[in-house]
């Protein structure tokens, strides 16, 4: 089975922020080390799988 | 949670986070980075944490700043993963540090702030393959956190 994975820009996923804000403090979602990071822990976790109490957290949301 | 942290700011999304280290060997940029991961509809991120180089913005991950203030950082740290899900209380955060040694470090952050972080979140270590309830002194390979 072909497995698909979308390592996102995180716009579509925009939050507030409440805390401290500054516009200096840039998004790297797209930086190749953090794009490496998200590959390899996707990897990871297809591997690994999650916690079932993570699974059930998931399912919570649907 | 330890009050020792430093003051962190945000970008508009909610999903970075960057504070400066201070010590010895000055001040030393650093940023957290939550990266939206949808593995086959699957979504979860992953928490990023590195150094940012002034000279060519990018991040690096594996130099060692050695400003003695290790805690106060895992704390900062810990703080943005609170502030984050506060942020996107449905997230997942996956976390892994880039070698054994900063995994640890990492286990060490968690246990440190464990008090504070249980009342909100959930979390997980990996051991063997094997996801359990978090304990100090044990040495995972990686962690999971969500919201209570």
């Amino acid at each position: 089975m072909e497995i698909k994975m979308k390592i996102n820009s995180n716009s579509a996923y925009s939050g507030k922020v409440r805390g401290t804000f500054s516009d200096k403090v840039k998004d790297r979602s797209n930086d190749p080390y953090f794009v490496k990071k998200a590959i390899d822990a996707a990897e990871d976790i297809r591997k690994h799988g999650f916690p079932k109490e993570a699974l059930e957290f998931l399912k919570g949301l649907k | 949670m330890s009050k020792d942290y430093y003051p962190y700011f945000g970008n508009a999304s909610g999903m970075a986070f960057e504070f400066e280290s201070e010590g010895r060997n000055g001040k030393i940029r650093k940023q957290v980075q939550y990266t939206l991961i949808d593995d086959n509809g699957v979504v979860y991120f992953n928490l990023g944490f590195g150094d940012l180089n002034e000279q060519t913005g990018d991040i690096d991950d594996l130099s060692i700043s050695d400003n003695q203030d290790r805690e106060k950082i895992l704390a900062t740290v810990a703080a943005t993963v609170l502030e984050f899900t506060s942020y996107f209380p449905k997230a997942i955060v996956y976390a892994k540090g880039s070698t054994s040694a900063r995994t640890r470090l990492y286990r060490m952050g968690i246990a440190k702030n464990l008090e504070k972080i249980n009342k909100t979140l959930r979390v997980f270590g990996r051991l063997n393959s094997q996801w359990h309830e978090f304990e100090k002194d044990t040495n995972y390979e990686a962690f999971m956190v969500f919201r209570r």
